[in-house]
């Protein structure tokens, strides 16, 4: 919220908050996908990510609940929880750099995993889908960098 | 929740008027009046004059500040002079520009400290001075509003008093509406009269932080400049000099003193900035209030009493108290306000994506060592699953022969598929039936399971003694068997053997200086955290619990059939009474120019893998090309994609893996290669390898060179029977041996590629394994009919599945059943013959070639689903 968004004085737009990622897939599509990708089962206090690690993957959260934890292992602090549905993990997956955080679920649950290699392989077999999910992915890249942008000069 | 938690900080537009316009015109004139009377006093009457300006009119201000700085704004004669232009239209509305705008708060600040410092210098006691500071302040305001838009001219910029305004009034208890601005013009930053509560808080918060820092001085200063002022020597005694070493001398200290809480109490910006401010309003009290009562006093005639300056401080600290108080609730509800509407969310259609295939319900199969999970799904093997997982796991021939996968299984082994007789030999050669499965071939069918990948070798029943058995070597008389080569078939030898007889003396010769291990997978060596030791196939204590005597590094050199030895490199020689020859077979490479130069590679070993590792750090090598568009050129082809190498592959054939493929099914996985980034060239051989003293270039038959700095030929093998033709053998392509896999000398055999046995296909682990057993049976005596294995081709590839088996030909009999429609993705076809499956091909996506192969494997009787098949139900091969 600004507190000075003078009338007319250019205080830019609300930043988009949310995004439907790859809304038009038809579940055809999906299971096109689903071929060439991996699906995590999960269980409450497993972790998907682990804060270090190099592993260039992105989920997507198909169901059950997870916690994004930051800090040493001793000193771990939830910093938000992730929801049924929520896409995550995207920023390793282009730079392929250590995560920084730990991803740990909930709940009972699962997720779709997608590496740069699933995404090779996707580009091969469904380079329209691929073409897709990669400008998807940008969006959201997008969207976060506007929000962080928007934390850090407002 | 309610409607202040919705709106904790209004702007002035959103504020009531509770006043009429008409009331604050007539409050602004009636103040210009008492101002104009207070100047006339001071002009004329100066005692009373002074006394009234500096004694009640103007301590009186930081109160108004603290409780309702709105009025003063809204009355405030600098105020009414600057908004005098813009209220009848005569302003230039001259935008400030921004370097002003920057500039002007040092301005202020500045002028507030010299101007209320000056008061002991000339303001208190000369009229004029005082009356030229007066009506110059009238003036420059005006002057601000002639030239500059909205009150950036004069309030919210250069105003010597706006900042003790925003210090003292951080959190007003009261707000009034600015009755100045029709509409906001937008003209100065964090705008006081435009949210009166928000303003001191986003300056201290601002994210500029210099611009932030300005305000955190003012305040931090504030407390010591209000002590020092009323606590100097009159400077027109002492000098101006030690009058300002004074006044900065303090203001240095609280400043101090105002960073040092910083550092050592966890408190906000604001939260500092607010005591700090509410320190000096009380400060200023503390000297002022017995002069503001006793010029009350005198004024009504009355003498005030010398204690009436602690309730009227008490008072002020209450004041500053519940300002604070108000303040600090205020700042929670401005931080949770500031940030930004909701953090951003991306959503999946959590409905598609799961009716796609991503289910969450049902029984898990979990990996004990790292907690991880997937789901038991009956038609997918564990090594799917594992690798599905994010798991690591090591993997051969995926049929359960190579033994390169087993896993543990800690609980729910009886919630898997049963072991088909390939995975029970292998668990059996393992010694590691009853406790593990080949991950490759077992299907997680009903039931939760929990598996260990790493098989602790100590937790591990001995294998079992083979007591009850006859000892075939002591009654046949075999007590010393040499086996040449530890590969797959020649391992399979002496396990085969060493099951059959316990006393057998068993030698094992090695030309490579490594443990048997999964050769299909020195690809992985080369790209990926594999080490050599992870392929190893059998623990190192299987050697000296099956009493097998390996000769690692050393060559056979020589096979002297009369004296039944073999000579080894070292120059010892191995006495036996039956030899197996193991030897395999080497990579082909073609016979053309420059074949010799560094950067000419096979690809068959670990030491190959190595030596291209090194040759392409050596020499930072970016392309390379492959000989071989079979199944070994392509792993080999993939192997160099990974480690980012622009890999060629050339293929004399006009299309990949014809041996095993047709048409249809070569072009997808071409076109996937492609899609990969792998090149692929048909119809073309080596004619030449360039290049000065290492390759760096590859010409083809058809004309073309391609640039390379590695060459990796694949394009088939030889025997190698070197060894076998100098003993005097009948050799062919191969060794050539009969049904018993018996060369032309009785107490040899040869298994495995080395042998050439009429119709065979080579370099299957099956054949190999296969092949062994007949030899080592044959060799007590006892005749097995050897029957091939009925065994698919499969490239080992990630993101494909191609399958090939047997022969697609109908001539002689057989039907042939295809996906009617072409499609880029998936091409199925297979020849059935008598109800068997004789001929197979698969391409498509990973995982999608699995019913095929497993009826295959299963040599199973398809007459029942035909009909489904004919009509396109892929999906029954999986009912057989």
């Amino acid at each position: 919220m600004a507190f000075f968004d003078y009338p007319g004085s250019g205080v830019p737009n609300p930043v988009e908050t949310e995004i439907t990622f790859l809304a038009d897939l038809s579940e055809a599509e999906w299971a096109r996908i689903l071929k060439v990708v991996e699906t995590r089962q999960f269980r409450a206090g497993e972790n998907l990510i682990q804060s270090g690690d190099q592993d260039d993957a992105f989920y997507l959260l198909t169901s059950g609940e997870v916690d994004v934890l930051i800090g040493s292992e001793e000193d771990e602090r939830i910093i938000t929880t992730i929801a049924e549905g929520s896409v995550f993990g995207e920023i390793a997956f282009f730079d392929q750099e250590a995560r920084t955080a730990t991803i740990r679920a909930r709940s009972r649950g699962s997720a779709v995993r997608i590496t740069r290699e699933n995404f090779e392989t996707l580009a091969a077999w469904e380079p329209g889908i691929a073409r897709r999910m990669l400008v998807e992915l940008g969006r959201i890249l997008a969207m976060r960098l506007r929000w962080t942008l928007s934390i850090a000069f407002n | 929740m309610s409607e202040f938690v919705e709106k904790p900080f209004p702007s002035y537009l959103e504020m009531p008027s509770r006043l009429p316009a008409w009331f604050w015109w007539a409050f602004r004139i009636a103040t210009i009046g008492v101002m104009l009377v207070v100047a006339w006093l001071i002009a004329t009457k100066p005692e009373i004059g002074f006394a009234v300006f500096w004694k009640v009119l103007i301590p009186s201000l930081p109160l108004l500040f603290a409780l309702a700085p709105g009025i003063w704004r809204q009355i405030c004669p600098m105020a009414l002079a600057n908004q005098l232009p813009r209220t009848f239209g005569f302003s230039q509305d001259w935008t400030l520009p921004v370097r002003f705008k920057n500039l002007a708060y040092f301005v202020s600040v500045l002028a507030f400290f010299f101007l209320v410092s000056l008061r002991h210098v000339y303001f208190n006691k000369e009229p004029a001075a005082l009356l030229i500071l007066i009506f110059g302040a009238l003036g420059l305001a005006l002057l601000g509003g002639l030239l500059f838009k909205g009150r950036s001219g004069w309030c919210g910029t250069f105003c010597p008093l706006a900042p003790i305004q925003k210090a003292y009034g951080h959190a007003p208890l009261f707000t009034v509406r600015n009755g100045y601005c029709p509409t906001c013009v937008g003209c100065q930053k964090n705008c006081y009269d435009f949210n009166p509560r928000a303003a001191f808080m986003s300056d201290l918060t601002d994210n500029d932080l210099w611009y932030a820092g300005h305000k955190k001085f003012f305040v931090a200063g504030l407390p010591g400049f209000a002590i020092a002022f009323f606590t100097a020597d009159d400077p027109n005694q002492t000098g101006l000099a030690p009058y300002y070493l004074h006044l900065t001398g303090w203001i240095i200290t609280t400043l101090g003193l105002y960073m040092a809480a910083r550092i050592f109490i966890r408190v906000s910006d604001y939260a500092a900035a607010a005591v700090s401010a509410m320190a000096a309003l009380v400060i200023f009290y503390w000297f002022t209030a017995d002069g503001i009562v006793s010029t009350v006093a005198q004024m009504l005639g009355m003498t005030s009493p010398s204690w009436i300056k602690y309730p009227i401080v008490a008072t002020i600290a209450l004041v500053a108290v519940r300002v604070l108080v108000n303040g600090i609730r205020a700042e929670k509800d401005f931080l949770t306000f500031k940030a930004p509407s909701g953090e951003p969310r991306v959503r999946v259609q959590v409905d598609a994506v799961r009716a796609g295939g991503a289910d969450a319900t049902g029984d898990l199969v979990t990996d004990r060592a790292s907690g991880r999970s997937f789901a038991a799904d009956p038609g997918r093997t564990l090594l799917d699953g594992i690798e599905s997982a994010g798991l690591t796991q090591d993997f051969g021939c995926r049929m359960g022969m190579c033994g390169a996968d087993p896993i543990a299984i800690v609980e729910g082994m009886e919630n898997l598929s049963p072991p088909n007789d390939d995975e029970l030999a292998t668990l059996r050669r393992l010694g590691l039936e009853g406790r593990a499965r080949m991950a490759c071939v077992c299907n997680a069918a009903a039931g939760p399971v929990t598996i260990d990948l790493e098989i602790d070798p100590n937790e591990l029943p001995e294998p079992p003694p083979p007591a009850d058995q006859v000892d075939l070597g002591e009654e046949t008389g075999i007590q010393r068997v040499v086996i040449i080569g530890n590969g797959t078939s020649g391992m399979a030898a002496a396990d085969e053997i060493r099951r059959m007889s316990t006393s057998c003396k068993i030698d094992v010769v090695a030309r490579e200086n490594h443990l048997f291990y999964n050769r299909m997978a020195v690809g992985r060596l080369l790209y990926g955290r594999t080490g050599l030791e992870d392929l190893y196939l059998m623990a190192p204590d299987w050697y000296e619990k099956h009493d097998i005597t390996m000769w690692l590094n050393t060559q056979a050199t020589a096979i002297d059939r009369e004296a039944c030895q073999v000579t080894l490199g070292t120059g010892e020689t191995l006495p036996y009474d039956r030899l197996v020859l193991a030897m395999g077979s080497s990579a082909f490479v073609p016979p053309a120019e420059g074949a010799d130069l560094p950067g000419c590679f096979v690809l068959r070993e670990a030491a190959d893998v190595q030596a291209i590792r090194a040759h392409r750090q050596e020499h930072g090598v970016e392309r390379a090309v492959v000989l071989g568009g079979g199944v070994l050129g392509i792993e080999a082809a993939d192997a160099l994609r990974r480690v980012n190498l622009k890999t060629t592959i050339v293929h004399r054939s006009d299309s990949l893996m014809n041996r095993e493929l047709d048409e249809r099914g070569a072009a997808i996985l071409r076109h996937f290669l492609e899609e990969l980034g792998v090149d692929v060239v048909t119809g073309a051989s080596v004619a030449a390898i360039k290049g000065n003293s290492r390759v760096e270039a590859i010409e083809l038959t058809n004309g073309e060179t391609l640039p390379a700095g590695i060459f990796v030929s694949c394009a088939g093998v030889s025997a190698n029977t070197d060894l076998a033709g100098a003993a005097g053998l009948t050799v062919g392509r191969g060794v050539v041996v009969d049904a018993q896999m018996k060369t032309s000398d009785d107490k040899i055999f040869a298994v495995g590629d080395v042998a050439e046995l009429p119709g065979e296909v080579r370099g299957l682990w099956g054949v190999g394994t296969s092949q062994a057993a007949v030899a080592a049976a044959a060799m007590f005596g006892k005749e097995i009919a050897y029957k091939a294995p009925s065994t698919l081709v499969s490239l080992k590839m990630d993101g494909i599945d191609v399958k090939g088996f047997g022969s697609l030909e109908t001539e002689k009999g057989g039907e042939e059943i295809m996906d009617a429609v072409e499609s880029d993705t998936l091409h199925r076809r297979i020849v059935i013959d008598n109800g068997q499956i004789k001929g197979a091909v698969f391409v498509g996506p990973p995982g999608s070639g699995k019913h095929i192969t497993q009826a295959v494997q299963k040599q199973a009787d398809v007459t029942g689903i035909v009909d489904r098949l004919r009509k396109g139900d892929w999906d029954a091969l999986s009912e057989v």
